[in-house]
């Protein structure tokens, strides 16, 4: 699915990913774990394609094809989704309008009105979302949970098949990371091959979507990687003592 | 509610308004005088589309009138004052212009007694290098006690024009709120990005923010806002076949 060889890349003056490397097959999950600073939500961007960093070296390959030099809207077009950290909220753009024309960016006939709303309503009762949601502009006067659901439905809407949780969990309680947990996992039997890179800080989010592999990234690069359990000895020891081991 | 439609081969000069009223407003290429007076307790909505008009167009608001203007154009270069001449009285006046020549915007807005209270909203997207200006002046006078007074203004640029915006705020009294904000510049690289990320393309993402730039803020109804969709969508292509 994902392969990242040798990726370095640098803001301004600062190398902030060195010769990074990562491959996930399909229908992996992977978590990276790793102090503030190290370069975890860079490397959810640059997978993107954000033209705020300049690569250096390296190849982004997914599935076989290099897309280092494919713009943001063509690499997601061929499936590839970033469930950002702090998702923005935009003035005047409706969800409704958003996703519909994002789904139709995706697909050679455009969706018919009904089985747009069909699937719209389908996907927010699944999420506990309001129906009036639709009309309203993108994440314009919601909380840090509504955003994070409104994430989760574009991913359910638009179908990727390389998804990216940037600390999803962050700004969410009890009751909403359970929620968006369980559509990602549903969304993960409805579609097996899915491959899932989630980005955390914290331990919790992993006994929900359970990863195949947990890698701890510290400086630009993933210094250890274990599996599953490995996400507990982090929390537990913290990331300067499992460096110095 | 009593609804009027306007439009070039009407006689303008003084429209008056003494019931609940909804002013349908459609001008193309004119240079007119237009008095609108609200009475006491009156609400008057107004919608409006235009084409490349230098009206003059005042707004005169009694005790208690109640407006809100919906005005959507492309090429503008009207005046328009706002005269808030009794107690309570309240404009919120959304101008959203298309600009593609050279155009100054010009709004005045005069709170003359107390408790009265403005909202204006002014934002333009200027789709070629030409010159955009939006001169916003809002005067408090001295006996206007506990006025609400706000203005947003915007210019989003899409073709390295020469855009002003002057937001005055000419305040003689203590007992006000007043809010001004200005922003030139282009659609931010955040939201742009974000845009991408769900596959929208380039020119997908433009049409999309030009859109809800126009029309957000707007009080519209289904009707009226498939006809502005519509003005805008016949605009923006004229806006492509310039390019």
């Amino acid at each position: 699915m994902l392969k990242i060889e040798d990726l370095s890349v640098k803001v301004a003056d600062h190398n902030i990913l060195k010769e990074f490397n990562l491959s996930i097959a399909d229908g992996e999950v992977h978590a990276i774990m790793g102090p503030n600073g190290t370069g975890k939500s860079t490397l959810s961007k640059v997978i993107m394609g954000s033209h705020e960093y300049e690569i250096l070296s390296g190849k982004i390959i997914f599935n076989d094809e290099d897309i280092s030099a494919l713009d943001v809207d063509e690499r997601s077009r061929k499936g590839i989704f970033l469930a950002m950290q702090t998702p923005i909220s935009i003035e005047g753009v409706t969800n409704s309008e958003f996703l519909r024309t994002a789904l139709n960016a995706r697909q050679s006939e455009p969706i018919a009105l009904f089985d747009f709303i069909k699937t719209m309503e389908s996907n927010m009762k699944d999420l506990d979302m309001k129906n009036d949601i639709v009309h309203k502009a993108i994440n314009e006067g919601s909380s840090g949970g509504e955003r994070k659901k409104n994430e989760v439905l574009q991913i359910k809407v638009l179908k990727p098949s390389f998804i990216i949780l940037d600390e999803v969990d962050s700004g969410l309680d009890v009751d909403s990371l359970r929620i968006v947990c369980e559509n990602i996992n549903k969304y993960r039997q409805e579609n097996p091959n899915t491959s899932i890179l989630i980005i955390t800080h914290y331990s919790r989010i992993l006994e929900y979507i359970k990863p195949d592999y947990v890698h701890m990234m510290v400086d630009g690069k993933i210094v250890k990687t274990g599996d599953y359990n490995f996400a507990f000895e982090i929390d537990k020891s913290g990331y300067s003592e499992l460096v110095n081991e | 509610m009593l609804v009027l439609t306007v439009d070039n081969k009407d006689k303008l000069d003084d429209i008056i308004i003494t019931e609940d009223t909804i002013l349908n407003i459609r001008l193309k290429e004119c240079q007119e005088d237009i008095n609108i007076d609200v009475m006491d307790n009156m609400c008057l909505e107004v919608f409006e589309l235009d084409c490349n008009t230098s009206n003059k167009i005042v707004y005169n608001l009694r005790e208690n009138a109640q407006v809100i203007v919906n005005k959507l154009s492309r090429d503008n270069s009207d005046v328009t004052t706002i005269n808030l001449n009794g107690a309570n009285a309240n404009i919120k006046y959304y101008s959203k212009i298309m600009n593609y020549g050279d155009n100054t915007y010009q709004i005045d807005i005069n709170h003359l007694v107390s408790h009265t209270s403005s909202a204006i909203y002014n934002h333009c997207v200027n789709f070629t290098d030409k010159e955009f200006k939006f001169l916003v002046s809002a005067n408090i006078t001295k006996n206007a006690v506990e006025c609400s007074c706000n203005q947003d203004n915007k210019i989003i640029d899409m073709g390295n024009g020469k855009n002003y915006i002057s937001p005055n705020l000419l305040v003689d009294n203590n007992l006000i709120n007043a809010n001004h904000s200005a922003y030139i510049g282009k659609f931010k690289q955040d939201v742009i990005f974000y845009m991408k990320s769900r596959g929208l393309s380039d020119k997908d993402c433009e049409f999309l923010l030009i859109k809800g730039l126009l029309l957000g803020n707007m009080n519209l109804d289904e009707k009226n806002n498939e006809e502005y969709v519509t003005f805008i969508n016949d605009n923006f292509q004229v806006g492509e076949e310039n390019e």
